[in-house]
């Protein structure tokens, strides 16, 4: 677990219909940490922990802002949406970096579907602050264009330029277009739904951009199959555990008493990450590690990944 | 051979690695720059590196051009003419082609976008530390040989930075 403190609600404002943005200020006497554009704060939401990514440029900030989309009635976002009014207090942990800029970028191209917004609204803001060059491409339904007056605002900048789309289709067309027209040295980055994702990949490979300058920022992950049932040990306890079909090997470990850190529970925040001493076979199933880190075997994200005779460090 | 052995020993030795045979074109790429620098050789190798592509069922879009001898803005121009997801294809001397390859990395491309074939090794770009120039060397690793900016007596260590794209010179006077 990251660093947790208490931030004060100084502003909460409907930007559209579901979708609030909330600010954050330091209790006095404190200061806030500057982040990597893309960064994400957690915050904790009655019983949920979420991720929310921090929409400002980062640079000494003197505010945080996330914006918050209501996906339902019970969950974590429901409970920043019903509970945050001005002068509330709640506990964060972060900033965490996983979707910042790569450092010797010639030119960034920025995808954004709907809330995946505000990771890419942070990227662009520090990209013109420090008058560097990139393009967004923004898909969105027309009645939830959260941050769209910003973005037009940002993408004034020399050497700034801005598509919208409003329809999945025109949004596979704008990639082929723009993805096939970035200067050499570029590197992309996405936000968005699955199949935005799934269609930034295919395109991107298609128009020959290699993997390494591919980025995304996945909020929440596909359905896995339930898998088979497994043998898991914890080392330094002499008891065998099963892995049944459909719980993960972080359920288990919580099942037989033991913590590990967690947040999103389906593999895209980094936070559950174990040592694997030994194992039969992993099948990593995580967006968090990358292929040659997968390939090694030394470690496994516990909310997703399953395996053979495996046996954990904690 | 002192210093041969003791680099050896210290593990200091970096020096390009170059294939015995022309490399084949990266078919990930979606458009491809050839380049060929001095002889009729290397504009052969490019030549057949075109042919190659264009037998695939891609047949992606090629340029293709020679130069006498590496110039930078030259290779800037046409490296800002291209568009993200082309393969940079060079053939030429190995003073031609390392350059031309730091000089492609400073401007954004990977290692893994760019393909290299030396087809002569009688010249090498050498560093100087005391000036910053970097000369034509028709000389090896190891030999003596003047400084084109500042004239000093340098002698070639076998120590190349790809980021340069030159080996290091030292006075050891
Ligand atoms: C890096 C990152 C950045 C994000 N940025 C934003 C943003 O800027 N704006 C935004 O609106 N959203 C963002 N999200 C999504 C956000 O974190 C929440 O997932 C989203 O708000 C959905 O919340 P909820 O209220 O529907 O779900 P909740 O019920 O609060 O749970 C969130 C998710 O965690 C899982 N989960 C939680 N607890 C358990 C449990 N005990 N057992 C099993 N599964 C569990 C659920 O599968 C659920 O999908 C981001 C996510 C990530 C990973
Ligand atoms: S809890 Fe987020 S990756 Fe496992």
């Amino acid at each position: 677990m990251t660093d947790q403190r208490r931030l004060r609600v100084t502003e909460v404002r409907s930007l559209c219909p579901e979708i609030r943005q909330i600010t954050l200020e330091p209790l006095e006497g404190t200061a806030l940490m500057g982040f990597q554009p893309g960064s994400h704060l957690i915050l904790h939401a009655g019983e949920h922990r979420n991720a929310y990514s921090l929409t400002g440029d980062g640079i000494m900030p003197s505010r945080y802002t996330v914006s918050v989309l209501k996906r339902n009635d019970d969950g974590g976002s429901a409970w920043l949406h019903q509970h945050l009014a001005p002068g509330s207090e709640i506990t964060a942990e972060g900033p965490v970096s996983m979707f910042a800029p790569v450092h010797n970028q010639q030119h960034a191209l920025l995808v954004a579907g709907g809330i995946g917004i505000t990771p890419v609204l942070s990227h662009a803001s520090a990209l013109a602050a420090l008058q560097k060059s990139a393009e967004v491409i923004y898909a969105y339904k027309p009645h939830r264009a959260a941050h769209v007056d910003q973005l037009r605002e940002i993408c004034h900048s020399a050497g700034f330029r801005l598509t919208e789309v409003t329809s999945a289709g025109n949004c596979r067309k704008a990639l082929r277009d723009r993805m096939s027209d970035q200067p050499v040295g570029s590197h992309a980055y996405v936000c968005g739904p699955m199949s935005m994702l799934e269609s930034f990949l295919e395109i991107g490979a298609a128009a020959g951009w290699p993997e390494y300058r591919l980025h995304l920022e996945r909020f929440e992950a596909p359905e896995l199959d339930p898998g088979e049932e497994f043998a898991l040990r914890v080392s330094g306890s002499p008891e065998d555990l099963r892995v049944p079909v459909g719980v993960s090997i972080l359920e288990t470990l919580e099942s037989a008493g033991y913590s590990v850190p967690n947040m999103c529970r389906q593999g895209v925040c980094g936070q559950c990450q174990i040592s694997v001493r030994s194992a039969g076979s992993l099948e990593h199933r995580d967006y968090v590690l990358t292929e040659e880190e997968k390939a090694a075997g030394g470690s496994l994200m516990v909310c997703v990944s399953r395996g053979t005779d495996v046996e954990v460090a904690l | 051979m002192g210093n041969v052995r003791e680099a050896v020993d210290s593990g200091t030795w970096s020096l390009p690695q170059w294939a015995d045979q022309p490399p084949d074109p990266d078919l990930t790429g979606a458009s491809f720059l050839l380049i060929s620098y001095g002889d009729s050789e290397a504009e052969a190798v490019v030549q057949q590196w075109e042919a190659g592509l264009r037998r695939t069922d891609l047949d992606p879009p090629v340029l293709r051009f020679h130069a006498s001898a590496f110039d930078r803005d030259q290779l800037a121009d046409k490296l800002a003419e291209a568009r993200c997801g082309v393969r940079l294809m060079i053939a030429g001397g190995q003073y031609d082609v390392l350059q031309a390859m730091a000089t492609a990395r400073a401007l954004g491309l990977e290692t893994g976008e760019i393909t290299r074939y030396a087809t002569a090794y009688e010249d090498l770009p050498l560093f100087c530390p005391h000036c910053q120039t970097t000369s034509r060397a028709y000389a090896e690793v190891f030999d003596w040989t003047d400084c084109t900016g500042c004239h000093r007596v340098l002698t070639i260590k076998p120590h190349y930075s790809s980021q340069r794209g030159s080996f290091l010179g030292v006075d050891t006077r």
